[in-house]
């Protein structure tokens, strides 16, 4: 493994790959690392070698970053770690591009080992959107994307009968995964109603530019219905049943200004419930570092602020993909080009002409997927407030240290000054656990800024710290002495 | 119930582990969250005041698949995400543990194991 690098970039989905493969054709010393055991990201979550088959992931939309992934599998001059978490990335102040600005810690099964780097690129993705209500998380309650990485990786599908509920578009493709792959899907239910949903058709520039997008919208909700999957609008979840099993799901219609009507509740029975409402990117390691971020909701939450290089506020850290706002796997992909080109003018491998020759096509082709990406997001996302109601007083906020909302809704009422996510993490202990507030932070900032009448942005996050993810102190302190840069 | 899941393609050579002291067979490439909710395992482990937890995000992300494993070169049982694990052969795996507060259950069957396989 080498220990040094020009750029490290963090992420092997399509935005990384992309990066990688333009960076390496101008020269530039490229290490990728990703925690999956395959490169391709959640977006081409690839079946281990061991499984022979022959039609994987056929649909239009993979066509392409399927075409990266081969080409970026050729790459002979790559360095990629596989299975494989980055910790933390330290900045050294004051350095120049020439030299060595960035030490990332980086865990691996075997212990954990330094890198250092001149620039880097953080592409990490993002996560599905986590949703408190009661029984949340009951064993069979998955994120969607859990269930679609199942069908897309294992070939497995993770239940006799699944239902999905949300408002994020990405269900009707998984509904349909579930049942080419031979499985049963109670129903598919969207939060907004219908005729929102058909809002985006009063756009058509947009309609038309991304035509091939709805077309397989279109064809996607034509095998469903063929298949006999229930497509509810209007519709969604108040809480899932049973103990250590999910046996059923209780649902509820909303009214037409979107007010959940519990009166109406129904059960379905199902052993698995995908939920899809929308993302929130994996910003850790940018906050981390300090790089600017802005808070937008229905973007993803924290959305690191870049130039026209991808450039972050932080010299020598480039961002690419959902971080810069989720808009899926084709901004992703240009914007990993552009960040390489930017990264190689940084480090004197392009000129300035060169690399504004080569950005401008990718720049308009960004500018109209960003356009969709922004209405996308605006008709799949069913509104700050609904997710209010659905956490009520038994919802769980925080999972890892078993806070009910009731819980801290009475620890603010108690303690007015708490206003800010990290007071609030002080006061009750909601994001110290396990996953370090990437699952509560939603929703405790929705919380606290509903009491508060204050915007989500002033609430701010809980601050990002080494390490990303948690790991074991002895793979901190046995590290095998070749591995240590300084 | 037990899912059938070779049903489409190929997958890859039996692998043997013991869930639970049961023994379970798996194919090579899958993932130990594949592997026990196959077996229709769905509780994975514990919190600390007692509710069962099973996989959520299946990328890594939520901690919610966390099992104790332990191989027979490797006699300590630890804790790791079911999700990002790959099944090699003679993995013992204890799920349903308690997160905190409870002393680690005592690796018992792993004595006479030797050192192949892992």
């Amino acid at each position: 493994m080498n220990l040094a690098t020009d750029l490290l970039i963090v992420g092997a989905g399509p935005a990384g790959m992309s990066a990688a493969e333009t960076a390496a054709a101008l020269g530039i010393a490229v290490t990728v690392v990703d925690e999956q055991a395959e490169r391709g990201g959640q977006f081409l979550r690839q079946p281990p070698s061991s499984f022979k088959m022959s039609n994987w992931l056929p649909g239009k939309t993979y066509q392409p970053a399927k075409k990266l992934l081969a080409r970026s599998q050729k790459l002979s001059d790559v360095e990629w770690l596989r299975q494989a978490t980055v910790a933390g990335i330290f900045p050294k102040p004051g350095a120049s591009a020439s030299e060595s600005r960035f030490r990332a810690v980086i865990d691996t099964e075997d212990g954990s080992r330094q890198i250092s780097a001149r620039s880097v690129l953080i592409a990490s993705g993002c996560y599905d959107l986590p949703v408190s209500f009661p029984g949340w998380n009951t064993p069979g309650v998955m994120a969607a994307g859990g269930i679609q990485a199942f069908i897309k990786s294992q070939q497995f599908v993770p239940g006799e009968r699944i239902l999905l509920v949300g408002s994020h578009p990405l269900q009707l493709v998984i509904a349909d995964q579930i049942i080419q792959a031979g499985g049963d899907v109670a129903g598919v239910l969207f939060a907004q109603s219908q005729s929102r949903a058909l809002k985006l058709l009063r756009k058509p520039m947009i309609v038309l530019q991304q035509a091939n997008k709805f077309s397989q919208i279109v064809g996607t909700m034509a095998r469903l219905r063929k298949a006999g999957v229930k497509v509810e609008f209007g519709e969604t979840l108040i809480k899932a049943n049973g103990g250590h099993q999910l046996h059923s799901v209780t649902v509820a219609p909303l009214d037409q200004h979107g007010k959940l009507n519990p009166g109406a509740a129904t059960d379905i029975s199902c052993d698995r419930l995908g939920v899809c409402f929308s993302f929130l990117t994996s910003s850790e390691l940018a906050r981390q570092m300090e790089a600017d971020c802005v808070w937008n909701a229905r973007r993803g939450g924290w959305l690191a602020r870049h130039d026209e290089w991808m450039a972050s506020s932080v010299p020598g850290l480039f961002v690419a993909g959902e971080i810069t706002g989720v808009a899926g796997s084709d901004v992703a992909m240009a914007e990993g080009k552009l960040a390489a080109l930017g990264c190689a003018i940084e480090l004197g491998k392009l000129d300035a002409g060169a690399a504004e020759q080569n950005a401008r096509p990718l720049r308009q082709q960004l500018q109209q997927l960003r356009n969709f990406a922004e209405v996308l997001s605006q008709l799949s996302w069913p509104g700050d407030d609904f997710f209010d109601q659905l956490m009520s007083d038994d919802s769980i906020v925080c999972k890892c240290e078993e806070l009910n909302a009731g819980q801290l809704r009475k620890l603010f009422a108690d303690n007015p000054t708490i206003s800010t996510a990290n007071s609030a993490k002080l006061l009750s202990r909601a994001g110290m656990g396990l996953c370090q507030g990437r699952y509560c932070h939603h929703s405790l900032t929705r919380l606290l800024s509903q009491m508060r009448g204050m915007e989500e942005q002033q609430i701010a996050g809980f601050t990002a710290r080494f390490p990303s993810k948690p790991l074991s102190i002895a793979h901190l302190i046995e590290r095998p002495s070749a591995a240590n840069p300084e | 119930m037990p899912r059938d899941r070779s049903r489409s393609i190929h997958r890859g050579e039996p692998i043997n582990l013991t869930v639970d002291q049961r023994p379970v067979q798996a194919f090579a490439g899958e993932t130990l969250a594949t592997a026990l909710l196959a077996q229709g395992i769905s509780t994975f482990n514990h919190t600390a005041s007692g509710q069962p937890r099973g996989p959520y995000c299946n990328m890594g992300t939520c901690f919610e698949c966390q099992v104790r494993i332990s191989s027979p070169s490797d006699t300590d049982f630890r804790w790791v995400r079911a999700c990002m694990v790959t099944v090699r052969e003679g993995m013992f795996v204890n799920t349903g543990a308690t997160l905190l507060g409870q002393p680690p259950i005592p690796a018992e069957p792993l004595g006479e194991s030797d050192e192949s396989g892992n």
